[in-house]
Formats: structure tokens, C-alpha cells, sequence
């Protein structure tokens, strides 16, 4: 009966992850990435060709739509990770209840839950860990290492190179395992060496589909150079994957902000106990098996303070919090719960040998009630099901698109997302979409914008480089505010539309006041921005879009004029617009009147809403 | 191996029908806004009931009739783009090995087209004129009618021979050389021809 009961904890999970997803496809990359996977296209580097494939089947559910349907896949891995956490620690402790702990800490931790409910690979990379983990594990139990184990093992760390480099660190800790059997393991490198290759070879996906001209989110793979390049993520400079540890070992700075930053983001997923049952569970490991706890404390070591001495070696604020703390701890967040598992048992078995029964089954009873403690808190505010922001901010913005006109976008949000509507929903598909990746530059990628021979017809300026015609047409649009930098601000300015911006040209500034005062007010009706007054969550990019969004109100409520402005209060707005280093104009002025009283009311309603902070960067942790 | 896919089978039928109980309430909650609701309002609530999309649930044939009933008595023309716009995109998210409610789908795409032109032809600033209208509809259908979409049978075809040719190098290495060897040339191929195909 015990060990029937991981499949009901297992059910649960499973069950509140699934009824948490977002009701179509998440904030930041999942957009992108269900619109590579579903086209069979490459993902921005290293391109993830074994996620994209592996994900596409579950485009073939008959239920849901095709964005939710991807998101069961991390619910599925996510599941499966818990599952083989629960067989490592049984391995360990051989008790089948005790080895539930580690599910239940990390299942209601924040950050796992997070990464359970949107349309990335964290959870897959995480179940690849665990499995290299658990074959690692298998040969100190056993004291012996098995061939075939080895190159398995190799095969896999071959296959992990087409998902998340993270998952490569296991090498390190393996290595250790083979040196431990230094025999037989150097008979067994060369035969490894291939086997390596051959997982290697999904990322043979990416030649392919690059010479069938499929969907690509940064460059393709049609030669050798640019494969390597997209392999190493050369894309991202010197975040690439080579670049990026070289320069976190060659130097000593961030060190103390690494260890802070992973001890907050460790507290603040698992409570401060944990620290203190995972270190109980390291001496457990040390008297159980010393081996086993060099690669144990190893394995630590690379999830833990190498990726965090490449990853969280600056002062931790909200993107760091967000982006790398959130979403790449969690193989270092397992191993956590393993220890904390460990110094459970270790805890029970001291009370037993003093005969204190009672005592033993009451705190191994408090232990696994302690998780659903934090579960409300972690449920309200990583529950996506109301979240449909992404969705409907990316269709206000093509909504109010005159046809077959222009749009430019820049940053993850509002590209991932319209890539997504368009491409795979095929929403207001006349609108031809080109996006940047920097700020300051104009190479655009056209992937919105394909075939030419279907778009040429409907919107020829384009293709003929006459973005000025274009623009004269009013059918040059915008996310992106104009900084003084942009090369466009050299001929361009950035008229407010609801929450993007036309571009006009400067020399003819204020000439058709009225004509967009008009449009604003005309095409308000197709915006759903009352959707940020209910998603429930602190998910920070849709924050950020609900910020976006609410600018709408504002823009509105500029247009609406009174009669007699000599007696209305105005408002003026002296904004900027942040695109990382740059900084953008965002200047309205607002004659309050009581025709546009409510939309002023509704932008601060909106605000006053979105005014979350994070849950792993709270200000007073 | 027949215990873990057992296990895995599971696992992933109780996913999609904890997936299904979400929807079928979604579904519910939203069909019974809708019934409240008129204009563009109840256009949005009939499509995240499309959205929740559940076979053979009888909310989809609801929320579809009723979203098209809106759609024609719509008076402005950029209501009714989006409404049908919007319906064809519900639509077409929803597909999987087959197209629900295709035949909808036929219906509308010529609608959207016109619906489209005139909005070009009518935009201000375009030096369009009625005389174009042919033209740019034609085009305007070209565009609608591509699909984008890899091929289904090809892309199935890719993605389970990926899975079956990883399957016969764990064959290989742990249980049988042969079989698994045999295995694996076979699906690899196939895998690749799939990559190509679809």
C-alpha cells in the first residue's frame, strides 16, 4: 500500500499543474517556442531541436488548443522529474514514504511549480538530469560499473546537447564516477565517445530544417558555421556556451554575490529548514557512503555554484531573480529536497534508536505537512488558468493593425507572441511582422512576413524598401518607441496608438491630429485590456504587458478633448520608455474631462493591480 | 520497457483528461457569459469557449453558431473582420490530426477575404480604388487558403521515429545488439526522410 501512494502525490501534482497552465501559451518564449515546435522550425539558439519534436506530438492531442497542448508537455516532465526523484530517494533510503518528502518540497516550491505551468523545457532538461543523476548513483550503490550504464550515459549527454547545456554539467560529477572505476571506465571511453555522437545527431534537425527554409527565431543552420554557431549560442556573445563558463571560472568577481543570490533563491523556494535537514542529509550521505557523497556534493557544486557564479554573479534584481534564479535551479533545488529527504530519515532513525516512536511518526507527519503550508500561496500566485494577457495582448495588437500593413516589434514578449498568433493561429495574417533583435539596428527577420510572393502583392512598399511610402499610407506601425538612438529617429517620430506606435515621418509632425484621435477612439473597442484585472498572477512579463497595455487608456483618454479646454485640468505625461540601455520619449497631454474621467480611472485600476512584486524578488528578502 | 511505457501511457492519459475536466469547465463558465453578452464582448467569451476546445462536447457546436450569428449581424466592417477573423483563428488552433468545424472554415475564409479588400480599398491613405478590388481579393484569398503548416502525416511520421530510433540504442546497449542495431538504422532513416518531407 506505501508504495502505491507516490502515484496519488504524483496524481495530484499532475492534476493542479494541469488546471494551472496558461489557457494558451505563456509570457516570454513560449509563444516562440510552440511556433517553432509546431512548424517543425528552430528555436532561438541552441535551437532545442529534441524539445521542439518531442513537443510536437502533443500538438497532435485532440483536445485544447495547439499553445495548452505543448504546455502538458512540461506538466508531463514535470511529473516524470518527480518520479524519478521519489526512485533515486527510495534507492537511498529504501523507504518508500520517507522518499515522498523530496516530491513535496520541490512540487509546491515556487520556482518548479513556475516552470511546471509554461511552455519551456526546464522540466524535460530536469527529468535528463535526474536520470544521468540516478545511472550515476546506481554504480557506487553497487560498487560496480556496469558498460552499458556508460554509455548510455553518453548517449544521453549526446541528446541533452539538442535541449538545455545544463544539463551537459552532469558530465563533471560522471567523470568522477568513472574515475572512481578508472578500469573499466577507460576501456569503455571510445565506445562512449561515439555513443555521445550519436545523441548528438538529433541536432542533425537543424541542417535539415534550415534547408527546408522552416521557421528559424535567430539564424539558421544551412552550413557548418552557422550549426556551430547556433550549437554554441554564439548568437548571445558573451553569454554563449562556451564564453559564458570560461569567463565565470577565470575570475573570482560575483563570487560572494553567486553564493547570496543561490542561498536567497534556495530560502526563498524551500524555507530556511531545508538548509538545515539538507545538511543532516549530507552527514546521512557520509556515513551511508562516501563516494556517494563526492558525487552527490559534486553534483551540487555544478547545479549550485558554478551555474550560479555564471549565471546569478551580479547584484540580484528582478531579471536576475526572474530569468536565471527562476527558471535554471531547479536540477540544484532537487538535489536540495534529496538532502532534506535524507536528513528526514536520518532525524526518524535517531528517534527510533531512542525508542521515541511517537515522537518519530508525529515529526515525519509535521515534515509532510509542512509543503502544503506554502502550496495556497504558490498556487495563487503561479496559477495561470485566468492568465489570458499574453493572448489578448497579442491580439489587441493585431487587431487594430489596418490590413495589410506593417509591423515592427523588438524584445521576447511582443515578438514570441505575435510569432505565435500569426504564424500558428493565423490572426489577421495580412499584417506583415519583421522583428529585431537589438534596438539599435535594423536587420530584420522576416519570419512574419512569409512567403514574399504572398505579401509582395498585398504590401509591395515594403519589399521595394520604401518604408517611407509606407509610413505616408499609415501603415508603418510599431511596438517600439523611437529613442534618439534608433537609426529610424533619424527620419522617423513615434505617434501614440492605443499601446504600439505609428511611425511618421518628422517633417510632418502633427498634421493628422485628428485622424488619429479618431482612430484611437474607433479601434479602443477591439483591446481586452481588462484581462490584466484578473489573471491573479505575479508572473513579471505579463506585468510588464499589462503595463503596456494600460498605456492604451492614457493614449485614449488623450484624444478625448473637451470643448473648452481653458476649463478642464490637464494632465501631462513625461515618460520614458526603458529597451535596456536606451531610452525612449513616451510625452501625452490629457485635458480630464468626464468623457475620458473612466479610461483614467481604468489605467490606474490596471496599475494599482499590476503593482506585484515578484515572489522571489520581494523587496524585503 | 513494457512496465515504463505502461507507466508512461498512463501517466499522460490522466494528464489529458485532468486537461479535458479543465476545459469542460472552462467551456461551461464561458458558454454562460456569452449567453449575457452581445456584440464583440460575447465574441471573445464564444472564443475561449472554442479555445477550450473538447470533442464531442456540446459547447463547441454553441459557441461556433453563436459566434457566427454575431458575425452577420455586425453593421461595421471592422467588427465583422474581426469576428470572423477571430473565428477562423479559434478554428485553426484547435486542429490536430483533423480540422474541427472545416467546413465553417471554407465557409468564412472567402468572407474575410472581401472583408479584408474593402478595409484596404477604404483605408484613407491607400491609393486603392473599387477597380482594384479583384485584384487584391484574389490575393487576399492566396493568403488565406497557404498553409503554412509542416505536413501532418510527415511531421507524425518525424517525431515518432525520433522516439523509436532512441528507444533501439537503449535496445542496443542494454538488451539486444542486433535488434536494437536494426532498429535504429531503420527509424534514423526514417526520421531523416520525415525531416525532409514534412
Amino acid at each position: 500500500m506505501h508504495s502505491k501512494i507516490i502515484y496519488f502525490v504524483l496524481a495530484f501534482f499532475g492534476f493542479i499543474y494541469t488546471y494551472s497552465l496558461f489557457p494558451v501559451f505563456s509570457t516570454g518564449d513560449g509563444g516562440g517556442l510552440i511556433t517553432a515546435s509546431y512548424l517543425l522550425g528552430i528555436a532561438h539558439p541552441p535551437g532545442y531541436p529534441f524539445y521542439l519534436q518531442i513537443s510536437k506530438i502533443f500538438t497532435f492531442l485532440p483536445n485544447g488548443n495547439i499553445g495548452i497542448r505543448i504546455g502538458l508537455l512540461s506538466v508531463f516532465f514535470s511529473v516524470l522529474s518527480l518520479f524519478i526523484l521519489y526512485k533515486i530517494t527510495l534507492k537511498l533510503t529504501n523507504k518508500p514514504i520517507l522518499s515522498i518528502t523530496p516530491l513535496l518540497f520541490l512540487g509546491v516550491s515556487y520556482s518548479y511549480y513556475f516552470n511546471s505551468v509554461v511552455e519551456k523545457f526546464y522540466t524535460l532538461n530536469l527529468s535528463i538530469i535526474l536520470l544521468l543523476f540516478f545511472i550515476g548513483m546506481k554504480q557506487i550503490l553497487f560498487d560496480k560499473l556496469d558498460k552499458r550504464d556508460v554509455l548510455f550515459s553518453a548517449f544521453i549527454l549526446g541528446l541533452a546537447t539538442s535541449i538545455h547545456h545544463t544539463a551537459l554539467f552532469m558530465t563533471v560529477p560522471l567523470i568522477l564516477v568513472g574515475l572512481f572505476y578508472y578500469r573499466d571506465f577507460l576501456k569503455v571511453i571510445p565506445h562512449s565517445i561515439f555513443m555521445f555522437l550519436l545523441g548528438f545527431s538529433v541536432n542533425i534537425y537543424l541542417y535539415i530544417r534550415s534547408l527546408k527554409d522552416s521557421f528559424s527565431a535567430a539564424h539558421k543552420a544551412d552550413n557548418l558555421d552557422r550549426f556551430i554557431a547556433i550549437i554554441l549560442r554564439k548568437f548571445y556573445g558573451s553569454s554563449s556556451s562556451l564564453d559564458a563558463p570560461i569567463s565565470a571560472i577565470a575570475t573570482f568577481d560575483g563570487f560572494y554575490h553567486s553564493i547570496k543570490n543561490l542561498f536567497t533563491l534556495t530560502v526563498a523556494n524551500l524555507t530556511y529548514g531545508s538548509i538545515l535537514l539538507s545538511i543532516l542529509g549530507l552527514y546521512y550521505l557520509y556515513k551511508l557512503n562516501k563516494k556517494l557523497l563526492l558525487f552527490f556534493v559534486l553534483t551540487l557544486f555544478m547545479y549550485g555554484f558554478f551555474l550560479a557564479k555564471i549565471t546569478l554573479s551580479s547584484k540580484y534584481n528582478l531579471s536576475t531573480a526572474y530569468v536565471s534564479a527562476n527558471q535554471y535551479f531547479l536540477p540544484f533545488l532537487s538535489f536540495i529536497c534529496i538532502t532534506i529527504s535524507l536528513g528526514v530519515v536520518y532525524i526518524v532513525d535517531l528517534l527510533k534508536k531512542l525508542q521515541l516512536i511517537t515522537a518519530s511518526r508525529t515529526f515525519v507527519f509535521s515534515i509532510m505537512v509542512i509543503p502544503f503550508t506554502t502550496l495556497p500561496l504558490t498556487f495563487i500566485s503561479t496559477n495561470h488558468k485566468k492568465n489570458w494577457v499574453p493572448y489578448y495582448h497579442s491580439k489587441g495588437l493585431l487587431s487594430i493593425m489596418p490590413v495589410s500593413s506593417l509591423v515592427s516589434t523588438y524584445g521576447d514578449n511582443h515578438t514570441f507572441e505575435l510569432w505565435y498568433l500569426k504564424l500558428v493561429g493565423r490572426y489577421r495574417d495580412d499584417v506583415c511582422h519583421i522583428t529585431t533583435h537589438y534596438y539599435n539596428t535594423l536587420s530584420w527577420r522576416v519570419e512574419g512576413c512569409k512567403p514574399k510572393q504572398l505579401y509582395k502583392p498585398l504590401i509591395p512598399e515594403f519589399f521595394n524598401g520604401e518604408l517611407v511610402s509606407l509610413s505616408e499610407k499609415n501603415k508603418f506601425l510599431s511596438t517600439v518607441a523611437l529613442s534618439k538612438e534608433h537609426p529610424l529617429s533619424a527620419i522617423f517620430y513615434h505617434q501614440p496608438y492605443e499601446f504600439i506606435f505609428f511611425y511618421k515621418e518628422k517633417n510632418k509632425k502633427d498634421q493628422e491630429i485628428q485622424f488619429f484621435d479618431k482612430l484611437n477612439q474607433e479601434k479602443f473597442k477591439f483591446l481586452t485590456p481588462e484581462v490584466c484585472l484578473t489573471h491573479e498572477t505575479d508572473d513579471p512579463f505579463t506585468i510588464e504587458m499589462c503595463n503596456f497595455f494600460s498605456n492604451s487608456y492614457l493614449v485614449v483618454a488623450s484624444t478625448i478633448k473637451p470643448v473648452f479646454l481653458l476649463n478642464s485640468q490637464k494632465l501631462t505625461i513625461d515618460a520614458d520608455i526603458s529597451y535596456g540601455k536606451f531610452v525612449a520619449p513616451f510625452k501625452l497631454e490629457i485635458y480630464i474631462n468626464p468623457l475620458n474621467a473612466s479610461y483614467i480611472e481604468m489605467y490606474k485600476a490596471i496599475r494599482a493591480y499590476n503593482k506585484r512584486e515578484f515572489y522571489l524578488y520581494e523587496e524585503d528578502r | 520497457m513494457i512496465d515504463l511505457v505502461k507507466k508512461i501511457t498512463i501517466l499522460l492519459l490522466f494528464l489529458v483528461l485532468s486537461l479535458i475536466v479543465r476545459e469542460i469547465f472552462t467551456q461551461r463558465e464561458f458558454i454562460n457569459i456569452a449567453k449575457n453578452q452581445s456584440g464583440l464582448n460575447a465574441v471573445k467569451s464564444y472564443e475561449k469557449v472554442i479555445l477550450s476546445y473538447v470533442p464531442f462536447s456540446p459547447y463547441n457546436q454553441k459557441a461556433v453558431e453563436g459566434m457566427i450569428n454575431i458575425c452577420k449581424t455586425l453593421q461595421k466592417e471592422d467588427e465583422k473582420l474581426y469576428c470572423y477573423e477571430t473565428l477562423r483563428s479559434d478554428l485553426i488552433q484547435i486542429r490536430s490530426f483533423y480540422q474541427p468545424f472545416s467546413n465553417i472554415l471554407n465557409e468564412i475564409t472567402p468572407e474575410i477575404a472581401k472583408l479584408r479588400t474593402n478595409q484596404m480599398i477604404e483605408w484613407e491613405k491607400n491609393d486603392y480604388s473599387e477597380s482594384d478590388f479583384e485584384r487584391l481579393y484574389k490575393h487576399q484569398l492566396n493568403l488565406l487558403n497557404y498553409d503554412n503548416a509542416p505536413s501532418n502525416f510527415w511531421s507524425f511520421i518525424t517525431v515518432i521515429s525520433l522516439i523509436l530510433w532512441i528507444i533501439s540504442v537503449a535496445v542496443a546497449i542494454y538488451k539486444n545488439t542486433l535488434i536494437g542495431t536494426a532498429g535504429f538504422l531503420l527509424f534514423f532513416s526514417l526520421w531523416i526522410l520525415g525531416l525532409f518531407m514534412a
